[in-house]
């Protein structure tokens, strides 16, 4: 449903438009609030207060931002605010990912490069990989951690990324770089 | 020629197709003659792939009815 159709029915009590609004809008921002607070109850509580909020002032929503980016920046605001962070710093170089470790002053590979191996036609395989990628999504950093679940769990697109998190579109993408980086160190490391 | 760790640098930009026509030449030259690179970009488009079939949790109970709660009382308290 087009979000000022949405937002419309939502004015007008509309049941089916709220049970749309909890699975497409509350459902990953409580997810991505869980992720990042790493702490069920705190995320109830974060999610859950942001969205009673847009509901009390639903009228006033101008629409200058998608409904999504909107909800997702004022928990990542909080989230921010709560671990005393700001994500608007560029990335530092990145000589402190061990990664590159793994290349030699040439910028040759210095040990034959091991490639993931999981079957696709095996459940399990892809399962596990999912879970190596979830543990590992719980100790990149904060700013590293949010860039990589609103692109690549979430599937967001960069602009709203950006917006959300108020971060340019390179530091988006070094941020993710790394995360990305990092995770499949992680299931190399343990396949 | 780009170096396998420049290469590697580079593979999100890629992904998203931000490298400039010069850079965009050389990395895919890359991908042609070296062995364990196309390997390595590969494995990061897995790692994409798998992620975005990762389900979400459903929302807690506690949540959906304090939501439920809240909705029809604000939508009344305005009619």
């Amino acid at each position: 449903m087009d979000e000022s159709l949405l937002i419309d029915k939502l004015i007008l009590k509309d049941k089916s438009a709220f049970d749309e609004f909890l699975s497409n809008y509350v459902k990953p921002l409580y997810n991505f609030a869980k992720r990042l607070l790493q702490n069920e109850s705190d995320a109830e509580d974060m999610a859950s207060e942001t969205v009673l909020s847009f509901l009390s002032n639903m009228r006033k929503f101008e629409g200058r931002s998608s409904l999504k980016t909107y909800l997702f920046r004022i928990v990542s605001n909080k989230i921010c605010d709560k671990k005393r962070i700001t994500l608007r710093e560029s990335p530092t170089e990145d000589t402190k990912l061990d990664f590159f470790n793994r290349f030699d002053n040439g910028g040759e590979w210095t040990n034959p490069y091991n490639k993931i191996s999981y079957n696709p036609e095996q459940s399990a395989s892809i399962n596990e990989l999912m879970s190596i990628i979830n543990n590992t999504v719980e100790i990149l950093p904060l700013n590293q951690r949010m860039v990589f679940i609103l692109k690549d769990m979430e599937g967001l697109e960069n602009d709203e990324i950006c917006n959300i998190l108020d971060i340019s579109p390179s530091n988006l993408r070094v941020l993710l770089h790394r995360a990305r980086v990092t995770i499949r160190e992680k299931i190399e490391a343990k396949c | 020629m780009l170096s396998c760790k420049k290469f590697a640098e580079l593979i999100t930009e890629y992904f998203e197709g931000k490298l400039t026509l010069k850079t965009r030449i050389l990395f895919e030259l890359h991908l042609r003659m070296c062995k364990g690179c196309p390997q390595y970009l590969e494995d990061l488009r897995k790692v994409i792939l798998l992620s975005r079939k990762i389900k979400r949790e459903e929302l807690p109970e506690k949540i959906t009815a304090k939501l439920i709660s809240s909705f029809s009382k604000i939508s009344l308290e305005k009619m």
